[in-house]
């Protein structure tokens, strides 16, 4: 037996991983345990090690990305051939050739419906097809049985928009049949599928053949609401949708592909702002006693575990949550899942992206601590040495851009998190005193965003209004 | 005799025989009273009285006999017609149909020929019950050695016939018993149609029906109804069951992608099987539609005129069938 070598999934999150080397040659005998190939993900890079001995045939292709579970090469035994019509399924979505004569190119895309299943179409009307370049699962068939004939390919050659148009409307009518009593039509099996998964038949698109709901239309529906094609049968999803692109202006002196971190930065941003109702709120917070607690503990010596302004935040912020449990949560299926344990992760940006390390339990450090963890953490980062621990399980986010004179942002939340905090520079500002003195005092600007499906503009502002007092008595942060 | 002379497919039959006797003294004809009286369904009328009690041989009750006359005859250099009453019949003498005259030829390393025509009464439609109205074709078809002729037209019935006589080998000629008095021009001159090749009896563009004998006119019917639905069937008549004029099925059913075939026999093991494989086999790409077979249902041929018109296939049941193979759910606006 062939072994079949995918592509792992090595955390919780990964979806996808990138043939950074093949570490042994296509054909090489190989043993258990040896590395075979290096890989990145969203997060790391990893080598794998193989499961088992045998000769490693090559399928991968270095510098593509393939989703988790994708078959990247075989283990043979002796003598055994690799099986054939396997190929790895990249994760950038195929170029589906367009039909011969396809509509204009400047014309809208059209969707082309694919029944479910196998499609029936006569003898005669495969040959026709090929003939004319036709993909016979886009043509509605109306022979007995539904079963496409000659006259539809034919149709289909000499009016191809006409025919996914109707297509796709015929398809996608919303509108439910009903039977004279009121029920709506559908199959048995549909409505056996729809009682399983909790659908509501009205929603579903009835099968123009039919002209009642089938079991696969079902199917397709619950396939289109979750968005997640099915693993076996469909590509990877891309990991941005790509169709509504325009093409580029120019010609492009690069193109860099939305893929590896990169594609999940893009993937996680957007679906954050796309699912969460967020907005920002602005407050400043007064420095004075942090910058010269600071001084004290420069002044005592040993700069190693000197904590910088954010860790001071970190610190403030991980106590203001546990103030606001509210704020320390996560839209689940069930509803609000209050955390009961402080993560707070730290953005740490690099080169080619950014990263988010994990303070774990960040509350049970003491200033100290949580700087030599910060510095330790950022260290890894900036190394590529995080593993993947260190990078899951994140409750609440900060993330910071102060040292590029940034007041104020409007950070984006990093999912699951129903949080973030955003933090600006460290700055002079002139007040004027209750007895008309004027003074200057170290201010800091501070960007939380929430997402308001979770707490209101209330509560937010008083979470915010706990880190600017815990900043104010550094004591209080030790503890 | 001008060229618009009609005769009935019965006396089509009559003027090949009697032609072919004049032409050549060693054709002579064998069988249950069709010297005095001319045959029960009248086809040797008049033929006794013109070539002599020995050339219209009635003979006594026994099929076996009869077909073993013509095999014995044939084989030592005459050219027997040999008469069986009802098709049914070669039932009874089928050891001297299979074993000997389809055999013969072969066993003796082509040394002997067998001028031998078989000449019967086929097909339902005359209330005759269960033992006379069969349409046994498909069996004789199956037999390597034979050849099959059922004519659907007085025209094709008198060329075939001349043909099944000049042919050297065993030849049945099976007459359609409700085509007897169907009339049409017929030729005076003898003329033959060569065995072995079908005609198109009607052009279409639509569906192929596939029907012979009395099938065949039933199709026609259904055809010209089917015409005014703007379905144009393409109608062949093999006219030779064996051999079979594949070729000119297959050239059909690749043009109109649809087929039915048509025959009064049952349908299960009937030769509308065998039809229908040969054109998934050579025409498969090109069929839009399974084959449709209509046939008479799985019972011996009711007495019961009533239940016999239900039983046997019409214009009726192949307007039907086409307008199946041709059924398309339009939705297109």
């Amino acid at each position: 037996m062939s072994t079949e070598f995918i592509m792992p999934k090595l955390g919780l999150t990964m979806e996808e991983g990138t043939i950074l080397e093949w570490l042994v040659e296509d054909g090489a005998e190989i043993t258990a345990g040896m590395p075979v190939l290096r890989i990145e993900t969203d997060k790391v890079e990893s080598d794998v090690e193989s499961p088992a001995s045998g000769r490693f045939h090559r399928l991968g292709t270095q510098g593509e990305a393939y989703p988790c579970g994708a078959l990247i090469g075989y283990l043979l035994a002796d003598g055994e051939e690799i099986p054939v019509s396997k190929s790895p399924t990249s994760a950038t979505p195929a170029v589906t050739a367009s039909p011969t004569s396809s509509p204009s190119p400047t014309s809208a895309p059209v969707t082309s419906v694919q029944r479910q299943g196998r499609q029936f179409a006569s003898p005669n009307a495969r040959r026709v097809a090929e003939e004319l370049g036709i993909d016979i699962n886009t043509v509605i068939g109306t022979g007995p049985d539904g079963r496409v004939v000659s006259e539809d390919v034919e149709e289909a050659h000499k009016n191809p928009q006409a025919l996914r148009v109707v297509a796709v409307s015929a398809v996608a009518t919303v509108a439910p049949i009903m039977s004279s009593n009121g029920n709506i039509l559908a199959t048995a099996a549909a409505r056996q599928l729809a009682d399983l998964l909790g659908i509501d038949l009205s929603q579903v698109p009835y099968d123009a053949q039919d002209g009642r709901i089938t079991k696969d239309g079902v199917a397709t529906y619950v396939r289109s609401r979750l968005s997640v094609p099915s693993p076996s049968t469909t590509p990877a999803t891309p990991t941005v949708q790509q169709s509504a692109f325009a093409p580029a202006s120019q010609t492009p002196s690069s193109i860099k592909k939305i893929s590896g971190m990169r594609g999940t930065i893009a993937k996680r941003m957007h679906s954050s702002l796309q699912e969460m109702a967020q907005l920002t709120l602005h407050m400043d917070a007064d420095f004075d006693a942090i910058v010269k607690d600071r001084d004290d503990r420069k002044g005592a010596g040993g700069t190693a575990s000197l904590p910088g302004f954010t860790d001071y935040i970190i610190a403030a912020t991980a106590r203001a949550l546990k103030l606001h449990p509210i704020v320390n949560s996560q839209v689940t299926a069930q509803g609000i899942a209050v955390l009961p344990e402080i993560h707070v992760s730290l953005a740490v940006a690099l080169d080619e992206g950014l990263i988010v390390p994990v303070i774990k339990n960040t509350t049970s450090l003491d200033l100290s601590s949580l700087a030599s963890e910060t510095k330790r953490l950022s260290g890894a980062a900036r190394d590529g040495k995080l593993t993947l621990s260190e990078l899951e399980g994140g409750t609440f986010s900060v993330s910071t851009l102060g040292m590029f004179g940034v007041d104020g942002f409007t950070p984006v939340i990093n999912p699951p998190n129903t949080a973030i905090l955003g933090v600006g520079r460290l700055r002079d500002d002139v007040v004027v005193n209750a007895n008309g003195k004027v003074s200057t005092v170290k201010r800091m600007t501070l960007s939380l965003t929430w997402d308001h499906r979770v707490f209101d503009g209330a509560p937010a502002a008083e979470f915010c209004k706990s880190i600017v007092d815990l900043l104010a008595d550094p004591s209080a942060l030790n503890k | 005799m001008s060229d618009e002379r009609k005769l009935s497919y019965g006396q089509a039959f009559n003027e090949a025989v009697s032609q072919m006797m004049e032409a050549d003294p060693d054709v002579f004809c064998a069988g249950e009273d069709i010297g005095a009286f001319g045959g029960v369904f009248g086809t040797f009328l008049g033929l006794q009285a013109k070539f002599g009690e020995h050339r219209v041989v009635d003979t006594p009750i026994s099929e076996q006999a009869i077909v073993g006359l013509g095999v014995g005859a044939s084989v030592t250099g005459l050219r027997p017609i040999v008469d069986l009453m009802f098709m049914d019949f070669i039932c009874v003498a089928l050891d001297q149909i299979v074993n000997q005259a389809a055999k013969l030829k072969y066993m003796f390393g082509g040394e002997a020929s067998l001028p031998m025509t078989i000449t019967t009464a086929g097909g339902g439609g005359l209330s005759a019950a269960a033992q006379h109205s069969q349409s046994l074709e498909a069996l004789l078809c199956h037999i390597p050695g034979l050849k099959v002729v059922m004519p659907s037209n007085p025209y094709d019935m008198k060329g075939l016939m001349i043909s099944c006589i000049k042919d050297n080998n065993p030849t049945v000629m099976i007459k359609h018993k409700r085509l007897l008095g169907m009339s049409a021009v017929v030729p005076t001159e003898a003329y033959e149609i060569p065995l072995g090749k079908g005609n198109i009896l009607r052009p279409g563009t639509d569906v192929t029906i596939v029907a012979y004998a009395r099938m065949a006119n039933e199709a026609l019917i259904a055809a010209a109804e089917l015409a005014k639905e703007g379905i144009e069937c393409e109608i062949i008549d093999p006219r030779t069951l064996q051999p079979l004029d594949t070729d000119l099925i297959v050239d059909s059913a690749k043009k109109t992608n649809r087929v039915v075939v048509v025959h009064e026999a049952v349908r299960f093991g009937g030769l509308g099987g065998e039809i229908a494989s040969q054109i998934q086999e050579l025409a498969f790409d090109y069929l839009d539609a399974p084959v449709t077979r209509i046939g008479a249902p799985f019972s011996p041929v009711p007495f019961s005129p009533a239940l016999e018109q239900h039983y046997i296939p019409d214009a009726k049941t192949i307007l039907a069938g086409v307008r199946e193979i041709m059924q398309r759910n339009v939705i297109r606006g």
